[in-house]
């Protein structure tokens, strides 16, 4: 029994590092997965990064008719377009897209980019 | 009434030489010749001082002359036994003020070991604060650069604290634009700020503007301290990066390949930027970001955007 009460803690111990590199996270995921107009929800935990990336690969053929907030810029040959949000607070935010043609559910290919700031390890997750 | 010690042989002598009788020296004194008889007789009588004062007359000598010299040893004695005594005294003071001497030492060591001990658990209980200084290590010739400072106690102390910085080289230091960009702080080579530790912690950002003529490989060093009353009166050393080196890229470009990636911006947001307003003017580092290339421009002394060579390169990250 002691000896399950020491494994326990031992592990607690191990996995506390995590716990604690976990606590700053940016996710996002599509909200409406079709048409024209396209909505990603922005989740950002505590303590907030001082700023992030919103990467949007568009689909060939499919123009990025308008966003709110305005995009940053334009990535890579055209193909996406990308947004740099700086001092978002923690809490849910929004992205609105209006593409130029419906776009199918299983084409959306997005990510988000920040930086951790404690670890400063650059993360790179894909919106779901 | 004082009393003398008279030598009766002398006296003998003297009035045998004289050829005067005892009679005639108990007349003169005022005694009976029974008196002068044994004074006579005993070696060291003590008389009166006015009796041996008119037997001296009456013998016609000096008083000194009837008088026992053992006086003088008696004086001698005396005298010892007065210097013992007073030795006696003085060795009972000097032992007296030796023992107030210890006794005061023992307190003195006593007092000064509590109030060390007091101000050691005072200092050991004290939060102790810790300054990094984070810049970037290079810059280019009249590109401005941030410089920001991180404080962080050892405690979650409020208190207001000093930062004393000095830039040894060509460039000044000014304020971080805020809401009033005409209140800019002007800092030369010396910036200054007081602020305050929120839970122990606070951050001074401040930027740094290089010399035009500034040349390539030239330094600009950093050096620090921060005072806090409550803290630490003794000034803490800011630690961190101390120096930036005059080069041919930009101060957020770190691996200087003229290609400014997603984790270079990002990196610069993170390292130089506070929480709320107060913040770097990153529009020009956006624009050359967005661009993904970026030159040197002689005529406008900077760096710009330079798309033509951007579809060459890969992913900007």
């Amino acid at each position: 029994m002691i000896r399950r009460i020491f494994f326990l803690v031992f592990i607690g111990l191990l996995l506390t590092p995590l716990v604690l590199h976990a606590k700053t996270d940016v996710s996002g995921s599509y909200m409406h997965g079709g048409g024209q107009h396209v909505t990603i929800k922005i989740k950002v935990s505590e303590p907030p990064p001082m700023a992030f990336i919103v990467l949007q690969h568009l689909p060939q053929g499919i123009e990025l008719l308008s966003a709110n907030p305005r995009p940053s810029g334009k990535g890579q040959g055209a193909s996406s377009v990308k947004w740099l949000f700086k001092h978002a607070g923690p809490g849910n935010h929004i992205l609105k897209m209006h593409f130029s043609k419906p776009v199918n559910p299983k084409q959306l290919r997005g990510e988000i980019r920040f930086r951790h700031p404690e670890s400063g390890v650059m993360i790179t997750t894909k919106i779901r | 009434m004082s009393s003398v010690n008279i030598n009766g042989s002398a006296i003998r002598e003297f009035r045998e030489q004289k050829e005067l009788t005892q009679l005639y020296l108990a007349t003169v004194v005022g005694v009976t010749t029974d008196t002068i008889s044994r004074w006579e007789n005993k070696r060291y009588p003590s008389i009166k001082f006015e009796n041996a004062q008119r037997l001296a007359e009456a013998l016609g000598v000096e008083l000194e002359a009837i008088l026992e010299h053992a006086d003088s040893d008696q004086v001698e004695a005396d005298a010892i036994r007065t210097g013992q005594q007073e030795r006696r005294t003085e060795k009972g003071k000097t032992l007296f003020i030796s023992q107030k001497g210890v006794f005061a030492g023992a307190l003195f060591v006593i007092l000064m070991v509590l109030f060390g001990g007091y101000y050691w658990m005072k200092i050991s209980r004290q939060p102790t604060v810790a300054a990094t200084r984070i810049l970037p290590p290079h810059t280019a010739p009249n590109l401005s650069f941030p410089v920001i400072i991180r404080l962080k106690a050892s405690t979650s102390v409020d208190t207001p604290i000093l930062l004393r910085e000095t830039i040894t080289g060509r460039a000044t230091a000014t304020a971080i634009k805020t809401i009033m960009p005409s209140t800019m702080q002007e800092y030369g080579k010396n910036p200054r700020w007081i602020g305050r530790l929120v839970q122990g912690e606070a951050a001074f950002l401040y930027m740094v503007h290089p010399d035009q003529g500034m040349q390539l490989g030239e330094l600009l060093s950093f050096a620090g301290d921060c005072v806090s009353g409550k803290v630490n009166k003794k000034g803490t050393r800011i630690v961190g990066l101390q120096s930036v080196r005059i080069e041919m890229a930009h101060w957020a470009d770190t691996d200087k390949d003229f290609t400014l990636t997603d984790n270079e911006i990002l990196d610069a947001y993170e390292h130089y930027s506070l929480p709320g307003n107060i913040d770097v003017d990153f529009s020009d580092l956006e624009s050359l970001w967005l661009a993904g290339k970026y030159r040197w421009d002689e005529h406008k002394q900077t760096f710009v955007p330079d798309p033509g060579s951007r579809q060459s390169q890969g992913d900007n990250q």
